[in-house]
């Protein structure tokens, strides 16, 4: 067989330049609801052009730079707008039966395509380097461990992350999107719904007559095309078209609505909560988390997780005898009261001796007194003053506790609370792109609540990733995910996130193989929306459907 | 003491909604873009498509 004289052959005959840039289409194309593809589609253009000038100065420049930041705000509006046109045009092709006569491969790939573009913009908003990238990535991770996912994707990792935004996700999207473009221009648009089991009753058949010389002009209005396209447009009248002309439109019209949105409303970029400011501002609660921590409390994100960070399997969320959490084991191991305090603790020793044998005392310590001292200090932060730079406690036996609360509060204030989590067990210092520990610190902590109750949600923090920020929209898309959580049974379950996302997985793949699912698939023409969208070509209908009744 | 600026804390009023008895909060931002993409769908739907995108030769 040879591939290539194939390839010519099939692009010849049945994939031809006129079916890929079509100058015609079938009468019934005529709604503004056909544009939701082409509205998606250039707004991923300028997703990529302003992701192209964002890549130019890496990923934080935008911050403090005014060309980045507009090139963001352009970024985070783009996006809005390709996922407004995303929506309605599954909307759409879901109200028309889109995946009818052997159409179901396209709306499969359109339907991994809204998972993959949920998924980058995921990574996107991680990726955003400021406070809501840090809110998202502690939020995000729980689903992704829940999943098992977490073994391979981190959301806290930000160079991961930045490599799958920029790069793996991309050419994915790209490839998908070639794909679903290709099936759909080989395919044609879907025809009305009662169109096909009597060619005598077509609009196209009636209106372009019978006999050899009606032959020969419908042949001319195909000219060009492809046997497929002739074979699904059998019997239709076409009118004029201009693919090209389309999309230069919608691309103008989404450059208009995304850069005056980027110009007069912007985008949002709050700066993050650092150790250093939780320590100077919020000292009382820099201190309860960090005993926290020792303690053994869930006051960090990640103690008594289990999996990917400890071989604690029970601590993983279980659906039955299922736990994806654990197939992948402790594939990012993190001791928190080690890796989270008495390292970064043995830095400021070293730096102030004083530091020294407090620490001493307490690791030779048992067990038991170590819980007493931590307990007793705790309990006493309840009573705590903060008087200037000091923190003022009851009298109490706190062993060496307070001694060390001390140094870690110290070494918050002076900013190197960060530098202490990145140093350890980092052969590459100082190159590190990981900053589980650093946004895990305090991610389930006041700190993090009360900024993002205060920031955004008044008295209701939205816990997951749909995120709004101040008067900006966040992941709206994500609604349909977030709103499980508002369940009080599911919200209050153990295993909470695994039980979303098996929810959203049956969701997804509810909707992946609807084109084939007995009922369902015929939906679209129980509600009879195509009516409207199609109402010319019923109406056209009718009125010779009455003629002939003359 | 919070830990941001003040300056950055807009303060967005939420609307409550009763859905099956469960209750759904959204801050208006995403509720306005709901509401946005309801509007526009029934628009895309009514309107006829252009004539100026035919392009006739």
């Amino acid at each position: 067989m040879n591939l290539t004289r194939s390839a010519k052959r099939y692009l010849r005959l049945d994939f031809t330049l006129e079916d890929a840039l079509p100058t015609r289409m079938p009468v019934y194309v005529n709604s503004v609801a056909y544009l939701f593809g082409a509205t998606a589609l250039m707004a991923l253009a300028w997703i990529v052009i302003s992701g192209v000038v964002l890549t130019l100065g890496g990923p934080s420049w935008y911050h403090t730079n005014a060309v980045g930041r507009f090139a963001n705000a352009v970024h985070f509006w783009s996006v809005q707008l390709f996922f407004v046109g995303l929506v309605l045009h599954f909307v759409t092709k879901f109200f028309l039966g889109a995946w009818r006569d052997g159409r179901w491969l396209t709306w499969v790939v359109g339907g991994l395509l809204l998972g993959l573009g949920v998924f980058t913009s995921l990574t996107g908003f991680l990726l955003q380097t400021n406070w809501d990238g840090q809110w998202i990535a502690t939020q995000a991770k729980d689903a992704m461990n829940a999943a098992g996912i977490g073994a391979f994707f981190n959301t806290m990792n930000t160079g991961q992350v930045l490599t799958l935004h920029v790069a793996a996700l991309p050419l994915a999207i790209a490839a998908l999107l070639g794909l679903h473009i290709f099936l759909i221009r080989r395919d044609s648009p879907v025809r009305p719904y009662d169109d096909r089991p009597n060619p005598a009753n077509r609009a196209g058949a009636a209106k372009a007559g019978s006999g050899p010389a009606a032959a020969g002009a419908r042949e001319a209005e195909f000219a060009g095309s492809g046997r497929r396209t002739r074979e699904n447009l059998r019997g239709i009248p076409l009118k004029p078209y201009d693919l090209l002309r389309e999309g230069l439109i919608v691309f103008v019209l989404a450059a208009v609505v995304a850069l005056a949105l980027a110009i007069f409303v912007g985008a949002p970029d709050y700066p993050t909560v650092t150790g250093e400011n939780v320590a100077t501002k919020q000292p009382i609660a820099y201190l309860k988390t960090t005993v926290g921590i020792l303690l053994g409390n869930e006051d960090s994100a990640l103690t008594g997780y289990g999996p990917p960070y400890q071989n604690d399997d029970s601590a993983a969320q279980h659906l039955g005898p299922i736990a994806p959490a654990t197939w992948f084991g402790a594939t990012r191991p993190i001791d928190p009261a080690q890796d989270l305090v008495l390292a970064p603790l043995a830095r400021v020793a070293q730096i102030n001796p004083a530091y020294t044998q407090p620490l001493a005392e307490f690791q030779a310590a048992s067990p038991a007194q170590q819980q007493k001292w931590l307990a007793a200090y705790d309990k006493a932060l309840g009573a705590a003053t903060v008087s200037g730079d000091t923190v003022q406690l009851p009298a109490g036996d706190y062993g060496p506790v307070e001694a060390m609360m001390n140094g870690m509060l110290g070494l918050g204030r002076a900013g190197l609370l960060e530098g202490a989590l990145a140093a350890e067990g980092n052969d590459f210092a100082p190159f590190s792109f990981d900053y589980t520990k650093q946004l895990s610190y305090f991610a389930v902590a006041p700190p993090y609540f009360d900024t993002a109750t205060h920031l955004v949600q008044q008295g209701n923090p939205q816990w997951g990733i749909v995120h709004e920020t101040g008067n900006y929209p966040g992941a709206w898309w994500l609604d349909g995910y977030q709103v499980w959580y508002e369940i009080p049974a599911i919200a209050d379950a153990d295993n909470a996130d695994l039980l979303v996302v098996t929810i959203m997985l049956g969701f997804f793949a509810l909707l992946l193989l609807l084109p084939v699912i007995p009922g369902l698939n015929r939906l679209p023409h129980g509600l009879k929306v195509y009516r409207v969208i199609w109402r010319d070509w019923y109406r056209e209908h009718a009125e010779e459907g009455a003629q002939r009744r003359v | 003491m919070l830990l941001l600026p003040p300056e950055l804390l807009p303060g967005v009023p939420h609307f409550f909604f009763t859905l099956f008895r469960v209750p759904f909060t959204a801050a208006y931002p995403n509720l306005l873009v709901w509401i946005a993409l309801a509007v526009v769908f029934v628009a895309g739907a009514l309107l006829r498509l252009p004539r100026f995108i035919e392009g006739k030769d």
